[in-house]
């Protein structure tokens, strides 16, 4: 379902170049949820970045459900990412001046998919927020935000949800509540995850966990 | 309109006329009172004299209007002709010269109201003046001359200077240096009624 | 010292934020500072200029002769004297051949005047090189020469002595100080005047007393001394001081310095609040570096410190700056300044002022950084209203200041209230509006949704931008207005001045005058009869005693002026265009009472009216050459004061005085034609009549205005252009609090495009809407200040208007499009890892 083929990736800082990813392979199968551990610096990120297309390799290529990256244009690759790919971050991100249902279903619209009010309304409600769905983010707590950010990144049933330490910013019990949502969700939808994390327990939910160290995944 | 200030004035000649006689002061600002009340003016002071001194009840006309040359005296003086004033004190022509005006035309605009205030049957009294002397000397003789040809022409009774004794003394006069002060005024009323007693 | 070194760091690493934050700041005060050398040159060059009108300190002057005793009297009271001379003139008949006019003898004094001189058609000037002429020599006018139809070498008789005419005057400061009217002058000395045999007993000359002291004293300190002489001394002895001859000049200069400070005023609040913008998004950038020093263990209180000095440092160099480029420029603009405008500027430099300015900046960068940074140091975020209450003393300063500024009492205060309330209604109708409005609908169209959103959802970011872009227009549409509404009121009164003001005419000469007139090229207006009078009663009350219960305070202690009973009377059936109706009516029409039973409508002007406490509705007797005239007043009118054109106290109904013996008055406009050949034509013609040339009267006066038109327009130039750098800076600053949302859209993939106009929506909507009411906020202020402050004609401007309506729209549209584009140059994977 998402095959990463012989990738190289190389940042210039400086006069100095660094080298973070020289041949990496990898696949996933659909419905998948794999978590990638790894020290910081050691290329997360820059992995997310890779398989959301929003910045491209060096060499060698990204399948996502069978569409190769190479062949796209940046405004098609734009496309495809809208339709295929979820995103869950550590701040939320949620458009600040957009209220919890807006902020769901603006996907959904981009997406050009029919009724996007209720779907996003019958999302929040299985996050748990009906009661919330007119507030602005200002106006939730950070666990809240998180579950919007959920709704928000399933809307558009992606093939995939990348999620950038969705419970880094949360406290212990309330990281595990919005954990248990996502999980319960993806599992539902049988959505592919890739998740990204420093904490043992919620890479343990997933059911492979990979470390990133010196440019491979293992 | 004109009709109305006829009536009115007849009707103001009326109460005139029940008394012994009408003086017309035809001037300018000296007969004004330029700078002092209306009261102080030489002509509400002669009333008064001849009212006190020589217990006779007439009515002075104060006709002088300030900045008034001989060129419109003429149509002042058929303003108030129409209330018949038995005496006619004429004393313009300082403007005239102070001007600098073409002192001929100056002469006969003062021999047309002499004219004109003779032809309404009132007896006429001339008022002579002088012109500062830094007008120059070939200036200030012609101003002198005009008052002499005048009353020579028709015989008039004259005071050759208004202003004799009172002009150049500072304190007689107000700051201006031309326009007599109160004091002034008081001096001039009296050699002015003593002018025109035995006319009366 | 960790401080400094935090500060250093910190101005060091940020070095365009540095640039463009005092590059900010020294536009914000420079207009200020220079309005202040301005306002200061103004007075000085003023206050010279009224010395050379008057030619010395003080002058004793007099229509008798002064004597030594009063000489020496005057001497005892006056400060020590560095010189002083006796001066002479009187007016006198000088003939040529075949013509006389009455002209001014002068006698000339060694070294008087002692401001301003004479100058000679032969360039020289007196005193100067030129030394006195010999005993037989006059010096004159052109106008002797053309009045006599004589040429420079001739010699002209003067009393009983004859002059050679040997230098002809072609400037001559003391033009205006004339013994009577406006009689061309001739200039000849002591012994020539000895000679000339004019003065004598009864002759009539005034007589003057020139005075230079040796200190220099400014001339509101003259005009103490004046007062204080004229109250010790003989009555028949005038004193006079240089500030007894500009008033209407200052009446001029006090509403150009009051627009002026008004201007620069707008300038350094517009620059303030771009300071205020540039400050807090760097405080915003640097919020985690705080957040971490604090964590470090750095204080509080050496946190505040820190950005607070960091921010005087920033301020202080701005000033530094503009202050350096000040004293610099005193030695250099101030000469290409006075070039440009004619007008000597004193650009000189005050320790006070600088002492004063520093005092201001530092409490300037504690009030408005102390509001900015605490918030900062906290770990909870602030109420609003706690925000809010944090800039009390920011404002207050403000207030302060500019009631300093602005010369006219209360004039800046009362404009910076304005200002305040106004920002005030806007945020509360704003918000209440916004709320209201709030946008929970879905539109088809993203972009408008998202933009609808945006306005509505972020109420203070929207109505801060809202409130900038409002005054920002208004200023725009106030400025240009307002200034355009001065100067053209200024040069419009100068362009319709008339040449001469002619007296004395009687009415059945009017027609043959006029055509005279004509055929010269120039036309006879203003024409009005005069009807001499007296008031007598008002309201059944002897007028003398009615002023004295109802005059004004000044009018009070004028004894003489309280009793002057003369009034000049007028007709017409209505207002002119240059007068107002104050108060009342206008006249019901033509007077038809058959037997004056009904009172004569009578219009009174205001100022005649404040001062003597006559009221609409009072009834008046006049005593018109002896016949008593009931009148009943049913207006108060004012006159424009730019106006320069007869104008009577009381003007009657027409149809009621009509027959009475009356004089023409009118005036001959200005024009391409000969004036001497004017005066001669007309003097020919109509002996009797009074052509009194009043051109020299409005020179200077023309000439001041044509330097400040110039000054306010520039002025109003530059406000626009701090304006400008202000709008800049603030939809910077709210693109950057855009920068976040603009990368999460676009990694939901929302397409560029969509957001782009969403953004460009929403500024261009507040845009429009603001500089829709800015400008009918401006239109309506400028009218404002035009008619009350100026008391001028409103100068409706509408392609500034039209201009500036698209203007800044379009301004900002593209400001938002480039820094749009720029955001979303960046690559949305930021959101990653943070």
């Amino acid at each position: 379902m998402l095959k990463i083929e012989s990738l190289k990736k190389s940042y210039r800082q400086g006069s100095q170049t660094i080298e973070i990813f020289q041949n990496l392979d990898f696949e996933l199968q659909e419905g998948q949820q794999v978590a990638v551990m790894g020290r910081s610096g050691s290329g997360k990120s820059t992995l997310l970045s890779l398989i959301s297309g929003i910045i491209k390799p060096d060499s060698g290529d990204i399948v996502l459900n069978g569409v190769s990256y190479k062949t796209l244009q940046e405004s098609e690759l734009n496309d495809f990412r809208a339709n295929n790919i979820g995103f869950i971050f550590q701040n939320f991100h949620l458009v600040s001046y957009l209220n919890a249902l807006e902020n769901v279903m603006l996907p959904a619209k981009v997406c050009g998919i029919a009724d996007p009010k209720e779907k996003a309304t019958k999302l929040l409600e299985s996050v748990g927020l009906s009661h919330r769905l007119d507030h602005l983010p200002s106006q939730l707590s950070g666990g809240e935000k998180q579950r919007v950010a959920i709704a928000r990144a399933l809307i558009h049933n992606p093939k995939i949800i990348l999620a950038d330490e969705p419970s880094g910013n949360l406290d212990d019990e309330t990281g595990k509540a919005v954990m248990d949502i996502l999980f319960e969700l993806i599992r539902k939808n049988g959505t592919t995850l890739v998740l990204v994390t420093h904490a043992r327990d919620v890479a343990n939910r997933c059911e492979k966990i990979y470390t990133l160290s010196a440019g491979q995944l293992g | 309109m004109k009709k109305i200030i006829l009536l009115l004035c007849i009707m103001t000649l009326q109460i005139a006329n029940a008394k012994e006689g009408t003086i017309l002061f035809l001037g300018d600002s000296l007969t004004e009172g330029y700078g002092v009340a209306k009261q102080q003016a030489y002509p509400a002071l002669v009333e008064k004299m001849i009212k006190t001194k020589l217990n006779k009840d007439i009515t002075v006309i104060n006709g002088g209007v300030s900045g008034s040359t001989t060129s419109d005296g003429l149509d002042r003086l058929r303003w108030y002709l129409k209330r018949d004033p038995s005496i006619i004190f004429v004393a313009l022509g300082a403007n005239d010269g102070l001007r600098g005006l073409d002192l001929e035309k100056s002469q006969r605009n003062l021999e047309r109201i002499v004219e004109h205030a003779k032809a309404s049957g009132a007896k006429v009294l001339l008022a002579g003046m002088l012109i500062p002397p830094n007008y120059g000397p070939e200036y200030t003789e012609r101003f002198k001359r005009m008052y002499r040809e005048v009353q020579k022409k028709f015989d008039l009774k004259t005071m050759p200077f208004l202003l004799e004794g009172i002009a150049g003394k500072a304190r007689l006069n107000q700051r201006d240096g031309i326009h007599p002060n109160a004091k002034g005024h008081k001096l001039l009323a009296q050699k002015v009624f003593a002018f025109i007693k035995d006319e009366l | 010292m960790l401080i400094v070194e935090l500060v250093y760091k910190a101005l060091a690493r940020s070095k365009s934020f540095s640039f463009i934050f005092i590059l900010n700041f020294a536009l914000a005060i420079a207009s200020l500072s220079y309005l202040q050398f301005f306002k200061g040159s103004i007075d000085s060059s003023l206050d010279s200029k009224a010395k050379v009108l008057l030619g010395a300190d003080l002058v004793v002057s007099s229509r008798f002769g002064i004597t030594d005793e009063q000489i020496a009297q005057i001497k005892s009271k006056l400060p020590d004297i560095k010189s002083y001379t006796r001066g002479v003139s009187t007016v006198s008949m000088i003939s040529s051949e075949d013509r006389g006019r009455l002209m001014e003898v002068v006698k000339l004094n060694k070294g008087y005047p002692y401001y301003g001189g004479l100058s000679f058609q032969d360039g020289n000037t007196y005193p100067g090189k030129t030394p006195l002429p010999k005993a037989g020599e006059a010096w004159v006018y052109q106008e002797v020469l053309d009045l006599l139809g004589l040429k420079r070498g001739d010699s002209v008789k003067i009393g009983k002595e004859r002059f050679v005419i040997a230098k002809v005057i072609a400037q001559d400061s003391l033009k205006t100080v004339s013994f009577s009217g406006f009689l061309p002058k001739i200039y000849i000395t002591p012994e020539g005047l000895e000679k000339t045999e004019l003065l004598q007993f009864g002759s009539t000359a005034r007589y003057k007393l020139n005075f230079k002291f040796m200190r220099d004293f400014d001339n509101d300190r003259l005009e103490q001394i004046e007062n204080g002489l004229e109250k010790t001394i003989d009555q028949n002895l005038r004193v006079l001081s240089p500030n007894d001859g500009r008033d209407r000049l200052l009446r001029v200069l006090k509403f150009v310095t009051n627009f002026l400070s008004l201007v620069s005023l707008i300038s350094f609040f517009l620059g303030l609040v771009g300071l205020i913008y540039l400050y807090s998004g760097f405080l915003r950038k640097h919020q985690n570096d705080i957040t971490v020093l604090r964590d470090l263990g750095l204080s509080r209180r050496n946190l505040a410190l820190t950005y607070l000095l960091h921010l005087f440092v920033l301020i202080a160099i701005a000033t530094v700056f503009i202050f350096s480029l000040m004293a610099v420029s005193g030695q250099f603009i101030a000469p290409v300044l006075e070039k440009l405008v004619d007008f000597d500027f004193d650009l000189s430099l005050d320790y006070r002022f600088y002492l004063q300015s520093a005092l201001v900046l530092l409490l300037l960068s504690l009030s408005i950084g102390l509001p900015l940074i605490l918030p900062l140091l906290q770990r909870q975020r602030r109420s609003l209203v706690k925000t809010l209450l944090g800039f009390v003393p920011f404002t207050l300063l403000l207030l302060l200041l500019a009631h300093f500024v602005t010369p006219a009492k209360s004039v800046g205060l009362f404009f910076a209230l304005a200002m305040l309330a106004l920002i005030a209604v806007l945020f509360g109708v704003g918000s209440f509006v916004l709320s209201r409005f709030d946008f929970s609908g879905h539109l088809k169209n993203l972009s408008l949704s998202l933009a609808l959103k945006n306005i509505a959802r972020q109420k203070n970011t929207s109505l801060t931008l809202f409130s900038a872009i409002f005054l920002c227009t208004a200023f725009f549409s106030l400025i240009p207005q307002t200034g355009a509404s001065l100067s053209n009121a200024l040069t419009h009164s100068v362009g319709e001045k008339p040449r001469f003001f002619v007296i004395d005419a009687k009415e059945e000469q009017l027609d043959n005058i006029e055509s005279h007139v004509n055929k010269m090229g120039a036309r006879l207006e203003n024409v009005a009869p005069m009807v001499r009078g007296r008031i007598v009663k008002v309201n059944g009350v002897d007028f003398a005693k009615h002023s004295r219960n109802n005059a004004d305070k000044q009018l009070q202690q004028e004894q003489r002026e309280l009793k002057n009973r003369a009034v000049n009377l007028s007709y017409r059936t209505k207002l002119k265009e240059s007068e107002e109706l104050i108060e009342g009516r206008a006249f019901s029409g033509t007077y038809s009472a058959e037997d004056f039973s009904k009172p004569v409508e009578v219009s009174v002007e205001q100022r005649y009216a404040d001062r003597r406490g006559i009221e609409v509705g009072d009834r008046l007797v006049f005593d018109v050459l002896g016949l008593q005239i009931e009148g009943i007043v049913v207006n108060i009118r004012s006159v424009r004061w730019t106006e320069f054109v007869p104008n009577f106290f009381f003007i009657l109904q027409d149809g009621a005085i009509n027959d009475a013996p009356k004089t023409m008055l009118a005036t001959i406009s200005a024009g391409d034609y000969d004036a001497s050949k004017m005066v001669l034509t007309l003097s020919e013609a109509f002996p009797t009549l009074t052509v009194i040339d009043v051109k020299s009267l409005f020179e200077t006066f023309a000439n001041l205005v044509a330097s400040v038109t110039k000054i306010t327009d520039s002025m109003s130039l530059y406000s626009i252009f701090i304006g400008l750098v202000m709008s800049f800076i603030i939809i910077q600053y709210q693109m950057n609090l855009q920068k976040n949302n603009i990368l999460r859209l676009k990694m939901i993939g929302v397409d560029n495009k969509t957001i782009k106009h969403s953004f460009l929506l929403e500024f261009g909507l507040l845009s429009l809407i603001a500089s829709t009411l800015g400008i009918i906020a401006g239109s309506i202020g400028s009218y404002t200040i035009s008619t009350i402050l100026f008391e001028s004609y409103w100068d409706f401007r509408p392609d500034l208007l039209v201009l500036y309506f698209f203007f800044i729209p379009v301004l900002t549209l593209l400001i938002v499009g480039f820094f749009t584009s720029r955001m979303m140059g960046q690559k949305e994977n930021v959101l990653f890892g943070e």
